[in-house]
């Protein structure tokens, strides 16, 4: 099956959740710290996101807790949304190693 | 006030622009992920502001557009694919009633203005035939009669015997519901799917609020009448109670199709909203100047009754049964 590619933000927020749920603001530093600070998501752009991923099925609500009388609400990636990342990994990898390759034959051709 | 409070405030404020649903669902939440990414600020950066803002005009074109996944579009269509030819029927009203005062007089008046009505004839018998079509589940071959019929309502206009304005004023609601109704039947699950969502006994009511329509309006002074003298003239000519039964008729209509699609659902209301589109036309000539420029005319018969549907199917809708408060937690206001 082919997909339209993920978008940076969303790729990353996904990949936030691969390992187990997390609550929003957890999700924003754990995008921070995957993309090395490179992609700093903010609470609008987050929570655009889920509202998108929860409507596609890939994202779902998966606890809610009350700390010091506010409301944190837990994420989960769903099975379509696991099979939707794992399709974005093979495809990037996949592209990665058609990029190594030419390069390696670009170097390898310049050397010669 | 204590500063973390009055950031609280404004970031609230900031939520507030988002839709209502949203809020709900998600508004204590996002309070909550804001404050604790404030550090020791005392209000939200430029940055957070245009986040927030741009946020909450994404959700609210998402809604706008139905993208939120809360309505099944293709189930409106086939509501329109069913009910559509049915409350198109209702237009027939003028040249069904030019067809009984030709039948009764016999006077060669009658027979000469036949050459040039009989398109306008012809144009509500292809509708008229759509409709038993849609009502057989014949998709494809009514979908090809529906648009032989929204192409017709565009000729028919040159070939009338009324004047040219008046004939794309009277025509253009059904015209533009002619054009939704053949994009219905040609690109949605059809009648058949329209008939299992609205069921047998609300066809029928809409059946009867359409022929009641059309006899109210044949009672009136007709559509031609009301939509091209104004409404001034028309009263001190003939009453208000003539005026009245017109509106009537169009309640009738705007009733019966409310029901029909079933007004308890999403889709129901979205299909409703679409049906009602030559309703809320005539509703917008009666009040538009008669000596209005052509392209006022259609800028007010084709825009507004698209705004009108954009914004009314982009109202933000409650996540909960009732009341703004989240469980476990306080009111967002």
């Amino acid at each position: 099956m082919t997909y339209a590619p993920l978008r940076e933000p969303t790729f990353l927020i996904l990949t936030a959740l691969a390992a187990g749920s997390q609550h929003g603001y957890g999700i924003l530093r754990d995008v921070e710290e995957i993309s090395e600070g490179r992609v700093i998501l903010q609470a609008g752009t987050l929570y655009a996101a889920l509202d998108r991923l929860s409507g596609d099925g890939l994202v779902a609500v998966d606890r809610e807790e009350v700390v010091d009388g506010r409301l944190r609400r837990y994420y989960r990636l769903t099975e379509p949304g696991a099979a939707r990342l794992a399709a974005e990994v093979e495809k990037l990898q996949a592209h990665t190693r058609a990029a190594r390759r030419r390069l390696r034959a670009r170097f390898s051709g310049g050397t010669a | 006030v204590t500063e973390s409070t009055s950031l609280a405030e404004r970031y609230r404020r900031l939520l507030g622009w988002y839709p209502r649903d949203h809020r709900e669902r998600h508004g204590e939440e996002m309070l909550s992920v804001l404050l604790s990414g404030a550090g020791e600020r005392t209000r939200p950066s430029r940055g957070e502001t245009s986040d927030l803002l741009l946020g909450a005009l994404r959700l609210h074109l998402r809604r706008v557009v139905g993208a939120d996944g809360g309505i099944d579009h293709r189930d409106v269509l086939a509501i329109v694919s069913l009910l559509g030819p049915v409350v198109l029927l209702a237009g027939t009203a003028p040249v069904l009633d030019w067809l009984a005062g030709w039948l009764r007089s016999g006077s060669p008046w009658w027979w000469g203005r036949a050459f040039i009505d009989i398109p306008h004839v012809l144009v509500w018998g292809i509708w008229l035939v759509v409709a038993v079509l849609s009502m057989a589940r014949m998709r494809r071959t009514a979908a090809v009669g529906a648009w032989l019929g929204t192409v017709g309502f565009l000729f028919t206009p040159a070939l009338g015997y009324v004047l040219f304005w008046d004939s794309v004023v009277a025509d253009t609601g059904w015209m533009l519901l002619g054009a939704v109704v053949a994009a219905a039947l040609t690109w949605s699950p059809g009648p058949a799917r329209g008939w299992k969502l609205v069921g047998g006994a609300r066809f029928v009511q809409l059946a009867g609020a359409v022929g009641t329509s059309v006899v109210l309006v044949m009672k009136s002074f007709g559509t031609y009448v009301v939509l091209s003298i104004p409404v001034e003239q028309t009263t001190m000519l003939r009453g208000t109670g003539q005026l009245a039964v017109w509106g009537l008729a169009l309640t009738v209509l705007a009733a019966g199709v409310v029901v029909a699609s079933g007004g308890r659902t999403r889709e129901g209301r979205r299909a409703a909203l679409v049906l009602c589109v030559p309703v809320l036309v005539s509703m917008l000539m009666l009040v538009l100047p008669r000596d209005s420029h052509l392209l006022v005319v259609a800028a007010v018969c084709y825009g507004v009754p698209l705004v009108v549907l954009l914004a009314l199917g982009g109202l933000p809708r409650r996540a909960f049964g009732n009341g703004d408060r989240l469980p476990g937690g306080p009111l967002l206001r």
